[in-house]
């Protein structure tokens, strides 16, 4: 328990890091996108936004679970429990392979009317099938 | 794979949340384990052999195993042979 304890604190400072500098990131997206079109600058600060309010009620729970010995340990329990890991494992395979389907599905479809598209859509299913790859082979090696 | 838990859990007289809590797993897994919807790791089993005082065998039913069946093909293969 507490070495998950030791883990859980270097999240909370790690989101609380991320919290804090969100204003340098703000004026440094600000900057970086000044020329970038209104499409552009507001999805990337939708994006930021979204993610700055994850980071700050990841810190507020990770802080409130660090105070409490039982919420640490429901916590624990929740990360660890096998059925859960189990359910975590089977979904990341079946998205991963329900995903792909549609993505080369739709490049077919989309092959019929816009090259640009189908080419982004291969490039997505050649990325998805390198990642497989390298994943596969760094588990092949370590387990 | 068929197991025991929910009959040594009432014979001792234990709750799903005492066992969760014993095997640090959530109460859900318990469920799932005594409505036989998910099989428990070797780990899991033997902590919970060991939270009954059991063996590992006692508390889970092996019956019918298909992994038995197949180390029996693979053995009885003339290539193994």
């Amino acid at each position: 328990m507490e070495d998950f304890k030791k883990k859980v604190e270097k999240r909370a400072l790690i989101s609380s890091i991320l919290c804090s500098s969100s204003l340098a990131v703000y004026f440094a997206l600000r900057f970086l996108t000044k020329n970038a079109s209104d499409f552009g600058q507001g999805l990337a600060m939708g994006v930021w936004i979204g993610m700055e309010f994850v980071a700050v009620v990841n810190t507020v729970r990770l802080f409130a679970t660090l105070k409490s010995e039982k919420a640490l340990k429901e916590l624990y329990i929740k990360e660890n429990d096998e059925r859960n890991k189990a359910i975590e494992r089977e979904t990341s395979q079946k998205s991963i392979i329900i995903s792909s389907v549609g993505i080369a599905a739709g490049a077919i479809v989309s092959g019929f009317f816009d090259v640009k598209v189908c080419a982004v859509l291969c490039a997505v299913l050649a990325f998805i099938a390198l990642v497989i790859t390298c994943m596969r082979a760094y588990y092949n090696k370590t387990m | 794979m068929k197991n025991k838990i929910q009959e040594y859990r009432k014979a001792r007289k234990v709750t799903q949340q005492e066992l969760a809590d014993a095997l640090s797993v959530t109460r859900q897994t318990i469920i799932s384990l005594e409505n036989g919807k998910y099989n428990a790791s070797l780990t899991l089993a033997h902590k919970a052999a060991q939270f009954f005082g059991v063996s590992i065998e006692e508390l889970f039913v092996f019956e019918g195993d298909e992994n038995i069946d197949l180390a029996d093909a693979i053995l009885n293969n003339p290539i193994f042979r």
